[in-house]
């Protein structure tokens, strides 16, 4: 039966093993449990983004890659949104995007086995009380 | 008895007088909102006071009671709803200047079912703005400013249900409504010395409630004790076919009087909840652990599975908060949001990728079987409610309120139910809290915590200095 969690790719690592630079990270939380939301996308890490293509530092949580997921999801943002932010909220996004990115370099990170299926919510519709079944619609054409 | 005691009297002993019409609903109603309209603004605690409906509503319950038709431990009690929850006739701010004039032409779910009970809603609670979904980095971020702490009024109720917790700890409503999605209930209930119960996901219904994230919010009351939290729980518990996560007939409804334990329970002391909590409240946590067991709780130490929880938790609530603010975000509304953070982190949540989302949710999976297996071994698990109490009203969010909650990205992840409740003081005269959490659906098994602490503590009823 294949393995269905990342268990050994994640779980030896202790909490209070973390690392100053890491707890800082998740000290993003900062909001988090104040603020009723969750830390990842707001984490408070660092300064402004570097560029897309500068090499990582060595203190930097993201490799080459990560730094050019950050500058292309940042000049997005820039291109779609930019004209009605100001220099310094667009530096201020910058840095958000980037902390958006850090969190995810664990999360893909975890392993899941092709029948891991995600678990959101969806309700078989309609209802098996209701008078019209789904398999006695007819289907819509040029639909997915 | 004084007035004013009467107004920090529990759910249960305010019922007992007004079914014995010792109380009229009426004159309690009144008392509570002047009250919320002489001292609310000391707070900020209100968005809206529901004067009339409530004059209207307790008269109602008085009639009925005088009739001999007493629906029961709500019936005529006030209470406050967070303003993110539609009131017919009234605005519905969702704390956010975007939508200061909104209205709805119907009552949310909870409000109905509230109204069902004989509850009497006195008024619209102060909140931050769009729950905090925009994030936010100062108290300041909403349409009514910070909410100030009954116990300080230079200190911060926590938030986003901010009112809700300032409104209960300062005597204003015996109880009030407030949601979370992560934190928003037993944050502020930690920071205000308040019972705060967020039940399991989907056991209430969300139906007219503003939508933060879809797969993680949750509704639940804040008040005195865990006994009338459960009160209320059960009164706004249920099936909801008009919330698409509602839990179905059999499972979603909730009965308070299941929030007792015929065994000592048995209880789980978290050790990696908080990084370094203050050392006040690691000693007011370990203090309560052992009144815990000095009455027969057995107490073992267990560690939460470690994983990338709180970042998929993080995932989660960007993408689907993008999603449910979409046109806020297009628009370029989100501008008028009152917080720096909250008027652009909007677009960085649109960033995040639906390969990235799904991963999310992949891991959410694996977590849910993960915590499950650990309440084989424990009825709950227990730590402090908060590595801090609460912090001033110009503390930078971002920067100096920052740690690491593995313990809230778990609960809220997969949906399980808590309860936080006061168990001491810090030297400033802050209220230091403990929760407790449960399996999923076993909503009665922190509520039986609760209460059991709460039978051998006075901790709860406590109450700040609230001079007129």
């Amino acid at each position: 039966m294949p393995r269905k969690t990342g268990e050994k790719q994640t779980d030896k690592r202790e909490l209070r093993g973390l690392s100053r630079r890491e707890f800082a990270r998740r000290a993003a939380g900062a909001a988090v449990a104040a603020a009723g939301i969750s830390a990842a996308p707001l984490a408070a890490f660092g300064s402004a983004a570097a560029p897309a293509q500068q090499s990582p530092s060595p203190a930097e949580k993201l490799s080459a890659a990560g730094l050019e997921e950050v500058g292309a999801k940042t000049d997005y943002a820039l291109t779609t949104y930019g004209s009605r932010l100001s220099d310094a909220q667009k530096t201020d996004l910058r840095r958000l995007i980037k902390e958006s990115v850090e969190p995810l370099v664990e999360l893909r990170k975890y392993a899941l086995a092709n029948g891991v299926q995600p678990a959101t919510v969806l309700r078989l519709y309609p209802e098996p009380q209701s008078k019209s079944h789904a398999n006695s619609r007819p289907l819509k054409k040029g639909g997915q | 008895m004084r007035d004013e005691d009467v107004l920090f009297l529990p759910v249960t002993e305010l019922a007992a007088r007004i079914k014995s019409r010792a109380l009229s609903p009426v004159e309690l109603a009144d008392f509570y909102v002047h009250r919320g309209q002489s001292l609310g603004p000391r707070y900020n605690a209100y968005a809206t006071l529901t004067g009339e409906r409530a004059r209207s509503d307790a008269k109602k319950a008085e009639e009925e009671i005088a009739r001999g038709h007493y629906r029961g431990p709500l019936h005529g009690i006030p209470y406050a709803a967070k303003d993110l929850l539609a009131v017919r006739r009234y605005p519905t701010t969702w704390g956010a200047a975007p939508f200061e004039n909104q209205r709805f032409d119907y009552d949310a779910a909870v409000i109905e079912k509230l109204d069902r009970a004989g509850a009497v809603l006195i008024g619209k609670a102060a909140m931050i703005e769009l729950a905090g979904g925009m994030g936010y980095r100062f108290a300041s971020a909403s349409l009514t400013g910070p909410a100030k702490n009954p116990w300080n009024v230079n200190c911060w109720t926590c938030g986003s249900s901010s009112g809700s917790a300032a409104i209960v700890a300062a005597g204003l409503a015996p109880f009030a409504i407030g949601t979370e999605t992560w934190g928003s209930i037993l944050c502020p209930s930690s920071f205000c010395g308040i019972t705060g119960l967020r039940p399991t996901f989907g056991r209430v219904s969300r139906w007219g409630a503003m939508a933060l994230a879809y797969s993680m919010d949750k509704i639940g009351p804040l008040a005195r004790t865990a006994e009338d939290a459960a009160l209320v729980l059960e009164a706004i518990a249920g099936p909801d076919p008009r919330d698409r996560s509602s839990l179905p007939p059999g499972q979603a409804e909730f009965d308070a009087a299941a929030g007792t334990h015929p065994r000592p329970l048995k209880i789980g002391r978290i050790t990696n909840a908080w990084q370094k909590p203050a050392a006040e409240i690691a000693a007011a946590f370990d203090a309560a652990l052992k009144v815990l067991e000095a009455n027969g709780c057995h107490v073992e130490n267990v560690q939460l599975p470690d994983g990338p929880w709180e970042d998929a938790g993080g995932v989660m609530i960007g993408v689907e908060c993008a999603s449910a603010f979409k046109d806020l975000i297009d628009s370029g509304d989100v501008a008028k949001l009152t917080d720096p953070l909250g008027q652009i982190n909007g677009y960085a949540y649109k960033q995040i990728s639906a390969g990235d989302y799904l991963q999310a949710l992949r891991v959410r999976e694996i977590l849910q079987e993960k915590i499950d297996t650990l309440f084989d071994s424990f009825d709950v698990i227990a730590a402090a409610g908060q590595p801090v109490t609460a912090t001033t009203l110009d503390t930078n969010l971002e920067t100096d309120l920052s740690f690491a909650d593995p313990l809230g990205g778990i609960g809220n992840l997969c949906g399980l139910p808590a309860i936080g409740v006061p168990c001491g003081f810090s030297g400033a005269g802050m209220p230091i809290g403990i929760q407790f959490l449960a399996r999923v659906r076993n909503d009665a098994a922190v509520v039986a915590a609760a209460r059991f602490f709460q039978e051998h503590t006075d901790w709860h009823t406590r109450r700040p200095s609230v001079a007129p």
